[in-house]
């Protein structure tokens, strides 16, 4: 256990140094600027990182990313600790995957949203089931791991940024990385709880067990 | 086979971390001009980073200002970078046929230029 404390301490701390270290450097880029304007002026979206950048009067470069390189980093042992399987894996390749990393260290909401994503884990697992089964029972999709991750991954992909879609071709939407932060980061989530709440979902819906 | 995946994935990305610099992650979605010191212009091919940096206000250069921008009645300043994410700013820059102006705007420098009905002049730094 000790060991296991050390190595995600090791971890946490080679994701916080890809995350944090040289934030400032690059110039704002468009979408952060817009950021800039929100801290600046206030404006009705990204509340919480807004906040948290008005609250300590945050305006460099290295302040306004600051929120979202924070969060970034503290996914990591917010991971481990809600996941069942492959902890220090999973740990490990979000902390160094490069679209992880780099939307963590923009002054986008993505990373500030994933944090908040992994924390209420739990509580999307007693929902998604209940939203899914009855639609699924209809068109008598077989259900097993790889279909619920997928249709997990289109209800996150679809509903947690709606406004992704306005003014975008599909092309813009499906090559734009930052779209992919939060399914990516379900897609793990799910891996390493897969076990756990495939026995709970069974009990839960009897039809499962036949179909799974 | 998971742990196996997993290793795989890990290294593949610490590959990936280790080659790739700041200005080329995610490069074709993501471009960092250097605004930073460019004083402040009238128009601009990246409208909201220039004001941001300059502290003025600059109109924004798109295919549908273009005609106002030709139209003006005096000399204006305008801010050029490449990756404005407009399609003005990337031809604007491409029809430079001068090396170090390309090379400079290619690599995510920030000329300013002065317009006279929409005839550019650019001075070397």
């Amino acid at each position: 256990m000790k060991l296991k404390i050390v190595l995600l301490s090791v971890i946490t701390l080679v994701a916080g140094y890809l995350r944090f270290s040289a934030l400032g450097a690059n110039p704002l880029w468009v979408d952060e600027v817009g950021f800039g304007y929100l801290v600046q002026n206030g404006g009705y979206q990204e509340f919480i990182p807004q906040w948290f950048a008005q609250i300590f009067r945050l305006h460099s470069e290295f302040g306004l990313r600051f929120f979202s390189a924070l969060c970034g980093t503290l996914t990591i042992p917010a991971l481990y600790y809600v996941s069942d399987k492959y902890k220090l894996e999973s740990a490990l390749f979000v902390a160094v995957f490069p679209l992880f990393v780099f939307w963590s260290r923009m002054a986008r909401p993505y990373a500030v949203a994933g944090l908040f994503l992994v924390l209420s884990w739990r509580y999307w697992w007693m929902m998604i089931p209940a939203v899914m089964t009855t639609p699924i029972a209809l068109v008598g999709i077989r259900l097993n791991k790889w279909t619920l991750g997928l249709i997990a991954l289109g209800v996150v992909f679809f509903f947690i940024r709606p406004d992704a879609f306005r003014g975008w071709t599909i092309s813009q939407v499906l090559i734009s990385s930052r779209w992919w932060y939060l399914p990516a980061l379900t897609y793990i989530l799910y891996i390493t709880k897969w076990e756990n709440f495939s026995s709970s979902l069974q009990s839960a819906f009897p039809s499962l067990r036949t179909r799974s | 086979m998971g742990k196996f995946l997993f290793i795989v994935a890990i290294g593949l990305s610490l590959l990936t971390d280790a080659q790739l610099s700041g200005r080329q992650w995610y490069s074709q979605e993501v471009i960092f001009a250097e605004w930073r010191g460019i004083p402040p212009v009238d128009y601009s091919t990246n409208a909201p980073v220039s004001t941001w940096y300059s502290g003025r206000p600059a109109k924004y250069l798109r295919a549908e200002s273009v005609e106002r921008f030709i139209a003006e009645p005096d000399t204006v300043t305008l801010g050029i970078d490449y990756y404005g994410l407009t399609e003005v700013s990337g031809k604007l820059a491409e029809s430079f046929h001068t090396q170090w102006v390309l090379d400079s705007l290619v690599n995510g420098g920030v000329l300013v230029a002065k317009s006279i009905h929409g005839n550019l002049i650019v001075n070397a730094p």
